[in-house]
């Protein structure tokens, strides 16, 4: 089955995240995050229908969302340990996920927006939506001068 | 000059402030607003000489504040920081006015390069 959305290349991704934080931010693949487990950044097309969601796991909100505005690697770190993430980590790893929103659009795919961030195990339709089978596509992001964490985009 | 940021992110704006900064706008006055309404009551209140606007946004979006704005006979120069990057996305908000559309991620030459051009 054709996907309504692009499949995120390692390298658009690289490439985003390089404009975000400079060079240094380290790709690899991962295991995917757990959709009940980690965050969930949920991306509509123009009817506001879910299209595809990207999951961040705690380390990687915490990190990710604390190095865009320089917050002390060492309060990134203990959010990260405790999951207790502040509400700048969170807001700043939102626009993190609204950028990345380019990576899964192209001239074949619908227009897609970020509608919204959902809490670990928040929304239960999009979890139940995105627990059978579907495209997954995972990264583990090493930010520089912090840690790393992982993602993972479903895909429909 | 006085700019309003317009964005529902406060970290955003913060990123768009300090970028502004960096490429050497920074003796400009700012002023913020979060979403598309409040945009338009600062735009009326505040009389920006430049407004810079996220697209997508809670209760009012960037380009209905736009048309809002070009309705009421304000033709305050007008330009988008947002991911909506797709060609048809660019053309409406020319079609409705805007000046500049910034893609984000972006960069400080970014900003030095478009609003040089604006903010001289």
């Amino acid at each position: 089955m054709s996907l309504k959305c692009a499949e995120p290349s390692e390298k658009s991704i690289q490439e985003m995240l390089d404009s975000l934080y400079g060079e240094g931010v380290v790709l690899s693949d991962s295991n995917p995050v757990d959709v009940e487990s980690g965050f969930v950044y949920n991306y509509v097309d123009d009817e506001d229908n879910s299209v595809a969601v990207m999951v961040a796991d705690p380390s990687l909100v915490a990190n990710a969302g604390s190095a865009m505005m320089m917050v002390p690697a060492g309060a990134a770190a203990e959010a990260a340990e405790t999951g207790e993430l502040s509400s700048m980590m969170l807001d700043c790893y939102y626009e993190v996920a609204n950028i990345l929103s380019r990576a899964i659009m192209d001239d074949g795919s619908v227009h897609l927006r970020l509608e919204k961030m959902y809490t670990p195990g928040e929304n239960a339709d999009l979890i139940e939506r995105y627990s059978g089978e579907c495209k997954q596509v995972s990264y583990n992001v090493q930010v520089p001068e912090y840690g790393d964490g992982n993602m993972t985009f479903f895909l429909t | 000059m006085k700019i309003l940021v317009v964005d529902d992110s406060v970290a955003m704006r913060l990123m768009i402030i300090k970028t502004l900064r960096q490429a050497g706008f920074g003796g400009n006055d700012v002023v913020q607003a979060a979403d598309g309404v409040l945009g338009l009551q600062a735009a009326n209140d505040e009389k920006p000489d430049l407004i810079l606007c996220d697209w997508n946004m809670p209760n009012m979006t960037g380009i209905e504040m736009l048309k809002a704005l070009r309705e009421a006979g304000n033709d305050v120069t007008f330009g988008f920081i947002t991911t909506e990057a797709a060609p048809p996305m660019r053309k409406l908000a020319k079609d409705n006015g805007a000046k500049f559309l910034i893609s984000k991620p972006f960069t400080v030459k970014m900003f030095e390069e478009i609003l040089g051009a604006v903010i001289g």
